[in-house]
């Protein structure tokens, strides 16, 4: 009687301990990634970082939507980003706020590169670094890298860049 | 019907398509360049030439025969009317040239995929010949409805057509291959024999008659039909090593390697409200001008661009391409009042690809990602069939090659997001890195400054 006793304990407890034990060490080696509010926000923001909500890129906007932020700072996404953020914070839909500017299809950068005088003022405002060139050589857009946030166009001195229309897929 | 070959009159201008942004590196001509018939324009894997002579205009955009394409570069070429080809080099027998040489030669020439697909040739023998084990399948069944220039051409030119397998063969490096061809073509089955014979290539060739059906003609049915094998899903024959090649497409292989000419003509079914014809017509010639006439030649009514169950409807003045099979110029499908689905599951019945078209409506209504991809929405062959069986006349087919285009689109925009965040990411942690050594060399060089300050102050004070 004792021994049953005492083999169901030992037997039963050592796979307890030993299904407790892979269990985590399988929870230390696979850690699963956190997958905060702020990355579900992020993904529905278009990552154009392009800046023109007022902070520094699309994370730090998410960040401040996630802490309570308007929805409605993002001219890329236009409304139906807005649309897809109320849904996920259910919060109340609003207008696109034209204070930060206003919506229209992504496009890419292009230089005039006739015009371009080599001043470099466009490169370091590249949040993507897209723009390739050096002092006093032209300038030009990686197509493929360029979100269209249209950053490099105010500090351009001679006006050469200019949003075209993205390729078609 | 009418199976000779009849030749189209030169167009007054032609435009040849030019893909996406690489051509751009890759442009051979300038504007006001005189150029001759097989001229290169564009050289690459999708190369381009003249299809006939004339002078470069410049490039345009104008609309694509896809069906939702945005407006397409193309190269303009004003036709001096004589349809001068250029300088034939002599070619050397094709037969005495390696397999790389003979692939390179395919490539120069400009030849696609002419069933359709417009795959590049040169790029599927490539990949076809790095495989051990390889087949080598001649596509003559041409199973679309309403469709007959491979007949045509098989009946004209079945010299130029099994003269060109051979090349094939000995591109693949192989000794047989099988030639396709469906029981409802038995004159062209007689044709095709009795120049096998001729030639004496009984020992390369084997001729099969497959039973005749839609969609046997598609690459993937064929395949699996003449060697008895299911491929996997989301599998090109050739990278099994299988390569399936149409006979409008052997011909041009024939052209390019014995006769030294790009591929800047084909053959298609030109339906009319009068007749259907067989026309041989140089690549890049409007769709409209084809059916000159009256009644026929307006810039509006949209025009059929291959067969009745595969094809879809381009804009009239989009051009002949390297995969135009056939123009239709008078819509003959009724126009049905589409109602909602029953689920009758006719379509799932009748798909070759044994997918659920019934499902991949419903969640193409608004498109559902996850659900499309794991329905395998890519398998889809466009063919047709279940579009046809339909009792509520559902237009399935276009349906569904919208879904294709937004699951790409979404794609592309993820990938694209993705890339500008890590971009992002990296840019932010060099800037503060960079701050952090800015930082450290202004606070040294402060701390000198205010020695140097402390030591001059010192005899003042």
């Amino acid at each position: 009687m004792i021994t049953i006793l005492l083999n169901s304990i030992i037997v039963l407890g050592g796979i307890g301990l030993f299904l407790g034990a892979l269990l985590g060490w399988l929870n230390r080696k696979y850690v699963s990634q956190e997958y905060t509010i702020v990355d579900e926000i992020e993904a529905l923001l278009p990552l154009t970082q392009c800046a023109q909500c007022g902070y520094a890129g699309c994370r730090p906007y998410a960040e401040a939507i996630a802490s309570g932020g308007a929805l409605n700072q993002c001219p890329p996404g236009g409304e139906q980003t807005i649309a897809n953020l109320a849904k996920l914070l259910g919060r109340p839909t609003q207008e696109l706020n034209k204070a930060y500017g206003s919506a229209k299809p992504t496009g890419v950068a292009l230089i005039d590169e006739q015009q371009c005088i080599g001043c470099t003022l466009c490169i370091p405002v590249c949040p993507v670094d897209a723009i390739v060139g050096a002092h006093q050589l032209m300038h030009t857009v990686l197509e493929e890298h360029c979100t269209g946030c249209e950053l490099c166009v105010e500090p351009c001195p001679v006006d050469c860049i200019t949003l075209i229309q993205a390729r078609a897929t | 019907m009418n199976t000779e070959i009849q030749q189209a009159a030169v167009p007054e201008f032609v435009y040849l398509g030019l893909d996406g942004n690489s051509w751009r590196a890759q442009l051979r001509v300038s504007e006001g360049d005189h150029v001759h018939k097989g001229s290169l324009l564009v050289a690459g894997d999708h190369a381009v030439h003249a299809s006939t002579s004339g002078t470069v205009l410049g490039i345009v955009h104008r609309p694509s025969s896809h069906r939702l394409a945005a407006p397409r570069a193309h190269i303009a070429i004003q036709a001096d009317r004589l349809d001068h080809w250029n300088e034939e080099s002599p070619t050397k027998d094709p037969l005495e040239q390696s397999p790389a040489q003979l692939i390179e030669a395919i490539r120069a020439a400009g030849i696609a995929g002419l069933g359709g697909g417009a795959y590049p040739t040169a790029n599927k023998l490539a990949i076809a010949c790095k495989k051990p084990v390889r087949h080598f399948v001649i596509n003559a069944i041409e199973c679309e409805p309403g469709i007959s220039a491979d007949k045509a051409l098989m009946l004209a030119e079945p010299v130029g057509i099994l003269k060109a397998a051979l090349v094939v063969l000995k591109t693949l490096n192989i000794e047989r291959c099988t030639l396709a061809i469906s029981d409802d073509k038995q004159e062209v089955t007689k044709k095709l024999g009795k120049t096998i014979d001729n030639l004496g290539l009984s020992q390369q060739i084997n001729l099969t008659v497959v039973p005749a059906g839609f969609p046997n003609g598609s690459e993937r049915q064929l395949v699996s039909i003449v060697l008895n094998l299911s491929l996997p899903r989301n599998t090109y024959p050739a990278q099994l090593g299988i390569v399936c090649l149409n006979v409008s497409t052997l011909y041009a292989i024939y052209q390019a390697t014995y006769q030294n000419k790009a591929l800047v003509e084909r053959v298609i079914t030109l339906t009319t409200h009068k007749d259907i014809q067989n026309v041989r017509v140089h690549l890049g010639t409007p769709a409209h001008t084809l059916f000159a006439g009256p009644q026929n030649d307006d810039e509006q009514t949209p025009i059929l661009r291959g067969g009745a169950l595969t094809g879809w409807l381009q804009s009239p003045v989009a051009v002949v391409e390297k995969g135009t099979t056939g123009l239709t110029h008078t819509v003959f499908r009724k126009a049905h009042k589409t109602v909602a689905c029953i689920r009758c599951a006719k379509c799932s019945d009748i798909c070759p690809e044994n997918l659920l078209p019934q499902e991949l409506l419903w969640y193409s209504q608004p498109t559902n990602v996850d659900k499309l991809k794991s329905l395998e929405l890519s398998a889809c062959l466009e063919c047709g069939l279940c579009e046809s069986v339909c009792p509520s006349f559902i237009p399935l087919t276009n349906i569904f090659r919208d879904s294709k285009d937004s699951l790409h689109h979404i794609a592309v925009t993820k990938a694209h997001a993705e890339n500008a965040n890590i971009r992002v990411t990296a840019r932010q942690q060099r800037i503060s890195k960079k701050g952090v050594k800015v930082q450290s060399m202004r606070e040294k060089r402060l701390k000198r400054i205010g020695q140097i300050n402390a030591h001059h102050s010192e005899p003042t004070s």
